[in-house]
Parts: C-alpha cells; sequence; structure tokens
C-alpha cells in the first residue's frame, strides 16, 4: 500500500498546491466570490482526466509519454509565471494590505486576472491530473493485491487534496502583507522548484538532452520511495539525483527572486516622480 | 497575464501537434521484458534492432517506480509510476548500438543491439 499511496501523494501535490496557492491568493485579495468558479474549474478538470483515462484504458492505449512530459514541462514553466506574478503583485500592493480588511478598493484584484488565475489551477491540475487519472486505474489491476494498492493511492491523492486545502485555509488565515517576507520566500521555493521540474520534464519530452550529468545525490533527503520524498518532490521539485541542468535553472530562479523578496522596498532604489511643470 | 493566456495556448496546442515518433503504425517486431527487483532494473544483454514493445514489470520493488531506456543522454522510452505489481510497457525502434536502462532508486543495466 505504501509504495502506491506515496505515488498518489506526490502526483496529487503537484497539483494541489499550486489550486491551493492560487485559492488562498484570490480569496485573500478580494475575489472571494471567485472561488466557486475555481471550484467548478478543477472539478472539470478533474472529470476530464477521469475519462481520458478510462477512454485509454478501455482502447488499451498507452498515454502519450512524451507528450504529457511536454505538457507538464509548459504548465510548469506557466506556473513559475503565475508564482512570479504574485510575489511581484504582492510587494506592490503590500502598502494596501497591511490591515485586516480582507479587501481593499485599491489592491483588489481585476476581474482579468481573477479569470487568469482560476485557468492556472485548471491547468495545473490537467498537468498531473491524466498521469495519476490512469495511475489510479492501473493500481487497482495491480497483479499483487489490487485492493490494497489501489486504495493506497487514493488515500495518497486525498491526503494531496487535504493538505492542498489546507494551504488554502493557511493562506488565507495569515496576514501574508505582514508576512510578506515569509510568503515571498516560500512561493520563491516553490517556483524555483517548478523552474528545476520543468528542466527535468523537457528532458522526458525529448526537448532538452544538455546538462545531464548529475549535479548532486540527494538520496539522503529525498529517498526514493518515501513519504518525504513525495512531499519534497511533489511540493518543492527536489529530485533524488538533480542534473546539472535542473540545478542551474533552480539557482538562475531563486537567487534574483530572493535577493528581490528579502531586501526591503525602500532600500531599493525608489520610482523617478516626474514634475509637472504649472504654468 | 493575458499575455501568459495567449502564450500557453500556443504553446499547449504546439505539443499537442508533435507526433510521437517512437509509436507511430505498424505493429511491434519483438517484445522484451524489463523486470525491476529491489535492486534495480537490468534489460536483456542483447537485442535485434527494429520495432521494439518493452514490457515493464515492478515486482517487488517498493523504492522504485520508473524506468527509463536511454541512448547516451536522451530518453529514447520510459514507464513512471510502476508501482510493486504494476505492468507497463512502451514501443522503441531500436538502432544497432548501446542502451542503458536507469531507475532512480536502483541500478541500471546495459543492451547492446545488433542489426
Amino acid at each position: 500500500m505504501l509504495p502506491t499511496f506515496v505515488i498518489g501523494l506526490r502526483e496529487g501535490l503537484e497539483a494541489s498546491l499550486i489550486v491551493g496557492i492560487v485559492a488562498a491568493f484570490l480569496r485573500r485579495n478580494g475575489r472571494s466570490r471567485d472561488i466557486w468558479a475555481l471550484w467548478v474549474g478543477v472539478g472539470i478538470a478533474i472529470v476530464l482526466c477521469a475519462l481520458v483515462a478510462v477512454g485509454l484504458r478501455l482502447a488499451e492505449q498507452n498515454l502519450p509519454q512524451r507528450q504529457q512530459e511536454g505538457l507538464e514541462t509548459i504548465i510548469g514553466l506557466v506556473a513559475v509565471g503565475f508564482v512570479t506574478w504574485m510575489i511581484l503583485w504582492m510587494r506592490k500592493h503590500a502598502r494596501d494590505l497591511k490591515g485586516d480588511l480582507e479587501s481593499h478598493a485599491a489592491a483588489a484584484l481585476a476581474a482579468g486576472s481573477a479569470t487568469a488565475l482560476i485557468f492556472m489551477a485548471f491547468i495545473a491540475v490537467l498537468r498531473e491530473g491524466f498521469e495519476t487519472a490512469v495511475f489510479l486505474l492501473a493500481a487497482f489491476q495491480a497483479s499483487t493485491d489490487p485492493a490494497s494498492a489501489g486504495i493506497g493511492a487514493t488515500l495518497g491523492v486525498i491526503v494531496a487534496v487535504v493538505i492542498g486545502f489546507g494551504i488554502y485555509k493557511g493562506g488565507v488565515k495569515l496576514n501574508l502583507a505582514k508576512f510578506f517576507t515569509v510568503t515571498g520566500v516560500v512561493l520563491v521555493v516553490v517556483a524555483a522548484g517548478l523552474c528545476a521540474t520543468a528542466v527535468h520534464t523537457a528532458h522526458e519530452a525529448n526537448w532538452f538532452n544538455g546538462l545531464q550529468t548529475q549535479a548532486a545525490n540527494l538520496h539522503w533527503l529525498v529517498d526514493p520511495g518515501s513519504i518525504r520524498a513525495a512531499l519534497l518532490t511533489g511540493m518543492f521539485g527536489i529530485q533524488p539525483r538533480p542534473t546539472i541542468g535542473e540545478a542551474f535553472a533552480y539557482i538562475i530562479y531563486a537567487v534574483p527572486m530572493l535577493l528581490f523578496v528579502l531586501i526591503p522596498a525602500r532600500a531599493r532604489r525608489a520610482p523617478t516622480q516626474v514634475a509637472v511643470p504649472v504654468a | 497575464m493575458k499575455f501568459l493566456l495567449v502564450v500557453t495556448g500556443i504553446a499547449l496546442l504546439a505539443a499537442c501537434g508533435s507526433s510521437s515518433k517512437s509509436s507511430s503504425g505498424g505493429s511491434a517486431t519483438q517484445t522484451l521484458s524489463i523486470t525491476i527487483t529491489k535492486n534495480g532494473c537490468p534489460p536483456p544483454a542483447t537485442a535485434k534492432a527494429g520495432k521494439t514493445k518493452f514490457t515493464v514489470t515492478n515486482n517487488g520493488a517498493g523504492n522504485i517506480s520508473e524506468v527509463e531506456l536511454m541512448s547516451g543522454s536522451k530518453i529514447v522510452g520510459e514507464k513512471e509510476d510502476l508501482a510493486p505489481g504494476l505492468t507497463g510497457s512502451f514501443t522503441v525502434t531500436l538502432q544497432p548500438g548501446a542502451y542503458t536502462t536507469k531507475c532512480p532508486g536502483g541500478q541500471g543495466g546495459t543492451l547492446t543491439v545488433s542489426s
């Protein structure tokens, strides 16, 4: 049961983390009414993945692996874009968010941005959803102890959803502006992980074959098959044996973004004000 | 933000459009099997070139769930999410030369393909 639980947990987390972050961001920044649209979008994505998995099973076809990895790469990079945008947006509106007000006219998200974020949650589910749905079906048909394998896989996905929901609730309760530094650092770490993962899946999609030398052996931290590995790989994109390319991607994103988050606003150059002469 | 949406849409369409060359048309001329055990994922030592279906079975290895067939640093075929008791397959057109299997958590092996 544990091996399938671990896989379900990891795959589930890769989706539920993004959904939880997006939901918390929407709710916290004046778009509470869009939350229901978010859950509907997520629900549609789940149904879509289930239909595709059942269809593939009935047609006795495999999920096209290379295309799946390509999809994961593109959506992963889009997710990096969204999380980066969120960090910048929070920094810009930190002044307006300092109070305990849930919504403030000046800080509220535009409707267009909310729609884009809901779309992000939708594709975040698709990114792992096809593979996870196929895996769930396969687990229930394992050659040894299918009930245990299937239940384990289902429990893994459920725990991932619970964690994502916890992130949503926690993100809503915390005063994100007050704790901008902490929130910002966590988001940078998540986005850097997404960068590294995108390089990993790009290699699996045959789009990128360079810089494949192993950079480090992180088996001591990310022991394959363990729950800790599922959490670290699923949430923070840490691979057991990261390549030079994956390490570069991580560092190239993390270093400037961490500097941006950690250096106080007033220490950075203030925007120049153009004085308009009054005639 | 809207720019990101447009770029995503185009990129997704492009990804769907790119064809999978390894499993188009015709049936495999041979089927080989790779069994994952706690030690790793050794492939058969030798094989003939041609369209090959690899059947991968996880025989009790809780720490290994993924096998990749590589030609140098390029992945020519892979199967993920193979928990103990699960079986999967992928099809590759083998060329003469050396291939290796890689499975995070275990030891791979070498497959030499002759024409």
